[in-house]
């Protein structure tokens, strides 16, 4: 067994001379539900493309189940089932047609189709030019799942898809890790990964800003703690209160800080006068998202 | 092998060889159709041919040919100029589809997000072009054979065998060098125009060389020069450098594509 699914070192990418990703390091271990964060632009998809093969990298290397990825790497992706973020089909042929060719090309039928065209409720009959953006989105997922392949690439899974069948494909990715898939999920929908997956990279301008398991990031995030006080407490207490990055005064008796760090002594500051009621709140991975990257720095770059 | 590639790249142009290859047995058979009125009339064609003058002639590509012989005539009203153009047309739009426009289109992408190699994506749509060249000259051949004993024109049966080889080769020479074209650009359009922006620029080249002596030379750089089908029907021959120029064009056009389409990004 492969001791990394997927490995990148120093990974770059330019297109001439603007920067695609830069310096890309990090892991992916057989088993994990590994979310890839980062606005557009960000250089999630040029990573997955340099992983596929399908753009030469300009320097570094990246590994596919330990075994360096070439300019081939044909039966390494015979293990990889692939959901792009833009999908392209066949326009004028049918999903069946679409779905005979994938079977052609990987050596016969995906034992899994019927199955999950019955859960996404995706009809094959019709002409790829005439499904919406959501039924395109079905079959691309039945493509990359239906072989049952060991690494599931998925950029943007949920696209277009209605909340019924975003859970759907959720309950099939569970499944699939429980029989020891590995899912490798790009996405700027944050709750969507703070749901599904285990371990997260944060990727900015082309580089990994942060990487580490959901509940660290998490745990080492913002929180906000909303305190209301028994009896009106005075302006030097609140402003001699240490740790806060933020204070709003609600009243005379209430309070809401954010707290990054060191939050056990900022609430023994806190809790220095009498409370009434204290709440905390653990930031959301949307949240901390923004905290790596700001406001207004969304766009830009390569996709 | 993936035949998978091969089977699909044929499938998604089966509209438009049906269509191409409509109009070649159209044509071919309009053509052959008014030999025999040609062959009972040549005194009036003798006529016709002193009143254009060498450089009309070579405009219309019949410089130095016979309309009295069969091969004379197919060449001047359909081998010479109409069937390069459509085969050109047919061919050039088939290989600007498989690799360049793949790529604009995404679904180079959905392919090669399979277990198949580039390697094998290039062989099997080449393979699929010269299967695709090679429906276009038997319909060639076929729709001048057939209506030729209906009309009864005497159609030698081993001159449209060497002529559908040769016909063929020459197609996979047009064919093979917009794939190559396409192994390097991102979107079909860019290697429809580049290539039959050459072939206008041997076509003119050959005019030119052909009415006049100080461009004689430029003739010798033109698919045109070595595509005598008048020989070939009248003859029974084809060139050795006609088979050179052109079997060597379709194998290195082929062999630069694929080399192209190895290194490129293909998104």
């Amino acid at each position: 067994m492969s001791s990394t699914v997927i490995r990148c070192e120093r990974l770059t990418k330019y297109y001439g001379k603007s920067r695609g990703i830069e310096d890309l390091t990090f892991e992916v271990r057989p088993g994990q539900v590994y979310g890839f964060l980062g606005p557009n632009g960000a250089g999630k998809t040029t990573t997955i493309r340099c992983l596929l093969s399908m753009l030469r990298s300009t320097s570094g290397r990246a590994f596919l189940f330990d075994e360096e990825v070439g300019v081939d790497g044909r039966e390494l992706r015979r293990r990889i089932g692939y959901v792009p973020g833009d999908v392209k089909l066949f326009e004028k042929q049918t999903g069946r047609w679409t779905l005979d060719y994938i079977a052609g090309l990987r050596g016969g039928p995906g034992p899994a189709e019927a199955e999950i065209c019955e859960r996404l409720e995706f009809d094959p009959t019709r002409r790829v030019k005439e499904l919406s953006k959501g039924n395109k989105q079905k079959l691309a997922l039945v493509i990359a799942l239906m072989h049952e392949p060991e690494l599931l690439m998925l950029d943007e899974p949920t696209s277009g898809l209605d909340p019924l069948n975003q859970q759907v494909v959720f309950d099939i990715l569970e499944e699939r890790v429980a029989k020891g898939a590995t899912v490798f999920l790009s996405s700027h929908i944050l709750p969507e990964v703070e749901r599904v997956c285990d371990r997260v990279a944060v990727i900015r301008d082309g580089r990994v800003v942060a990487e580490e398991s959901v509940d660290d990031l998490l745990s080492k995030a913002i929180r906000t703690v909303h305190v209301t006080y028994a009896e009106p407490v005075p302006d030097a207490f609140v402003d001699g209160l240490r740790g806060v990055t933020s204070l709003e005064r609600l009243g005379d008796t209430g309070l809401r800080a954010t707290v990054t760090e060191d939050i056990g002594n900022t609430l023994l500051g806190i809790l220095a006068r009498p409370v009434a009621d204290i709440t905390v709140e653990h930031a959301s991975l949307e949240e901390v998202f923004l905290q790596y990257y700001g406001h207004g720095e969304r766009e830009g770059g390569a996709s | 092998m993936s035949w998978a590639v091969f089977r699909s790249t044929l499938q998604i142009r089966r509209t438009s060889l049906l269509w191409y290859s409509f109009g070649l047995a159209l044509y071919g058979w309009f053509i052959i159709a008014f030999f025999p009125l040609i062959e009972d009339n040549l005194q009036y064609m003798e006529i016709f041919e002193t009143v254009f003058t060498e450089e009309m002639m070579a405009i219309f590509g019949a410089a130095g040919l016979n309309f009295g012989t069969l091969g004379g005539f197919m060449t001047v009203e359909y081998l010479g100029l109409i069937w390069v153009l459509i085969v050109a047309a047919a061919v050039i739009t088939f290989a600007a589809g498989t690799l360049g426009g793949a790529v604009e289109d995404g679904t180079m992408e959905l392919t090669l997000a399979q277990p198949v190699s580039r390697m094998q994506v290039a062989l099997m749509r080449y393979l699929a072009l010269a299967a695709y060249a090679g429906i276009l000259n038997f319909v060639t051949v076929a729709t001048i054979y057939l209506p030729g004993l209906l009309h009864g024109v005497d159609v030698p049966l081993d001159g449209m065998g060497l002529l559908f080889l040769i016909g063929w080769v020459v197609t996979m020479a047009i064919g093979g060098f917009a794939y190559a074209v396409s192994a390097f650009s991102s979107g079909g359009g860019r290697t429809i125009g580049i290539s039959l922006g050459v072939l206008a620029a041997m076509w003119l080249a050959d005019v030119l060389g052909n009415i006049s002596e100080r461009f004689d030379w430029l003739s010798e750089f033109t698919l045109f020069n070595y595509w005598k089908p008048d020989v070939v029907i009248d003859d029974l021959t084809v060139a050795g450098e006609s088979w050179a120029v052109f079997g060597i064009t379709a194998l290195v056009t082929f062999v630069i594509a694929v080399w192209a389409f190895r290194r490129r990004d293909v998104v």
